[in-house]
């Protein structure tokens, strides 16, 4: 078709079997580049020595150690990878921390902190790898893992919660202006996850709390986060772009009266 | 059969395309066949599900026809008898009816309102009621309903009782969703946004436009600047009926394109 300046729409390349996951050495990471590594070459990005020794658990990927929320340190393990698989076609943007701290308690350098790893640096990672795709004439699958706390509020979640929102922000953003080159930008926003971030970070009433208000009343498993991660990797997602896919258990959809639907399904079981 | 959704026993309401081509649901019925499922494909044309279950049949899967108007609740309840007497059990019901009327709301009859609620809405609760019972025994289920953007957005088209209708039905799984979450039932919601199914050629073209500046104008639509597949569709509802999505439910996917970015009304 003609676009209204008169040019032909660029024709979407094919989607290159290559992915790149950051904090990829991270329990979740680490589950998603598994799940990817069944159809692709992998770049596992993540701090110090981990991301070297867990590449060494799959077949078919390669580690870059970087600290993911430093700028030079990402462009260079980004160049690294290139270099190595060509055009990126997936990159997984999975690297966190779970800062948890009440808003008046939250100080400047938390906040920043959590910006700038969870959002600026998907900003970042997103931008050099897609730069690449549209010149190299390769459609391209954009994923970042947010949080249902990007889309809802939630208990001492200032820092972390406002990243995420911003980074299911940043996927519209760049599915509106990517979509004729088949790039497609979409958010995975898991609920609370089984992991030994999460066992660290929630404490026993935060988990009572979640099974209240979680419709399922169960933790998700990282291989479910990775297995909606691969869905919207995978070339079968080509028309889906910048969408926030919950895995949650059903929070998002529930609201008060979780409990009671609970209760009401024992019921009927006894 | 090995497959993502191997040894499922599935329902399409709504399997058969309404003209030449590949609708929504025979694309999403075809699917599931292929990945492993026996499906029961129920549409209210006989011949429409038929063609699917030729199909499905051709490349070596298994299919039933099974005719239902889906406004009529025992037709519904048989529907879901027939699949559970062939397989034993109901693993997917996967809701594709939409019907449209056009017209502004002040002069819409309300017999034209009722029709489109019946088909889109009472339909899809039918179907909810009729397969609840065995689901909540095998602790197991999943249901897709196949909404629309227009549930969230106006399209352009003056046809507020199909909106209202597929926003309802939206709500509709949330509610489901949240009340059988605990039965380990999921439900879940795909949005298609402007796509390219004989559904709309026959429902809306010839009413607004020449079918090729109406196909122009549709592409021209969303970011992607095209129009999507049904296969599209049917591949977001796959993965939402397989087990992948354990974890989800309750969710409205759009398969749009990017075109919901583009309205406040997200």
């Amino acid at each position: 078709m003609t676009l209204p300046n008169g040019l032909p729409l660029p024709e979407p390349g094919p989607l290159p079997k290559t992915a790149l996951v950051t904090g990829g050495a991270g329990a979740l990471g680490f589950e998603i580049a598994k799940v990817l590594s069944a159809s692709n070459e992998i770049a596992l990005l993540d701090v110090g020595e981990s991301a070297l020794n867990r590449a060494c658990e799959l077949p078919n990927a390669t580690g870059f150690g970087c600290d993911v929320g430093d700028s030079d340190a990402l462009h260079t393990a980004y160049l690294a990878a290139f270099q190595k698989l060509g055009p990126i076609g997936i990159v997984v943007h999975a690297a966190g921390t779970a800062p948890i701290a009440p808003f008046l308690d939250t100080d400047r350098a938390t906040f920043e902190d959590a910006i700038n790893l969870h959002l600026t640096a998907g900003f970042e990672i997103f931008r050099l790898a897609a730069r690449d795709l549209v010149l190299h004439g390769k459609s391209g699958r954009l994923v970042a893992i947010a949080s249902i706390s990007g889309a809802r509020a939630g208990y001492a979640r200032t820092a972390y919660g406002t990243a995420k929102a911003g980074l299911i922000h940043l996927c519209g953003q760049i599915a509106l202006e990517l979509g004729p080159y088949g790039i497609t930008a979409n958010a995975v926003a898991p609920g609370p996850v089984d992991t030994p971030l999460s066992r660290e970070a929630h404490t026993a009433e935060a988990r009572a709390d979640y099974q209240r208000t979680i419709p399922m009343a169960r933790y998700g498993e990282a291989a479910e986060v990775a297995r909606a991660v691969a869905f919207l990797a995978s070339a079968e997602s080509s028309y889906i772009s910048g969408q926030t896919l919950f895995v949650d258990g059903g929070y998002m959809a529930s609201g008060m009266g979780v409990t009671v639907a609970q209760s009401a399904a024992a019921v009927r079981r006894a | 059969m090995s497959g993502r959704m191997a040894g499922k026993s599935v329902i399409v309401y709504g399997a058969g395309s309404i003209g030449p081509g590949w609708g929504n649901g025979k694309a999403a019925a075809v699917l599931y066949a292929r990945q492993g499922a026996y499906v029961l494909c129920a549409d209210i044309d006989e011949a429409a599900a038929a063609e699917t279950v030729a199909i499905i049949s051709r490349e070596g899967g298994e299919a039933d026809v099974f005719v239902v108007d889906t406004t009529d609740q025992a037709m519904v309840r048989n529907a879901t008898a027939q699949a559970l007497q062939r397989r034993g059990k109901v693993d997917v019901v996967h809701y594709n009816v939409g019907i449209s009327h056009p017209g502004d709301l002040e002069e819409t009859p309300m017999k034209d309102w009722e029709r489109v609620f019946s088909s889109n809405l009472s339909g899809a609760l039918y179907a909810v009621k009729a397969a609840l019972p065995s689901m909540r025994e095998r602790r197991a289920g999943a249901f897709v309903f196949i909404s629309s953007v227009a549930a969230v957005a106006s399209s352009g088209y003056r046809y507020a009782s199909y909106e209202a209708s597929k926003a309802a039905l939206n709500r509709l799984a949330q509610s489901l969703a949240v009340e059988h979450a605990a039965d380990g039932i999921r439900a879940n919601v795909v949005m298609p946004g402007l796509i390219d199914t004989p559904h709309v050629a026959h429902h809306i073209a010839g009413r607004v436009t020449a079918a090729q500046d109406f196909a122009q104008r549709r592409a021209s639509t969303p970011p992607m600047k095209r129009q999507g597949t049904a296969r599209d569709v049917a591949h977001a509802a796959l993965f939402l009926a397989s087990d992948e999505a354990a974890y989800i439910t309750g969710v409205t996917l759009a398969v749009d394109g990017g075109l919901t970015l583009l309205i406040p009304s997200r």
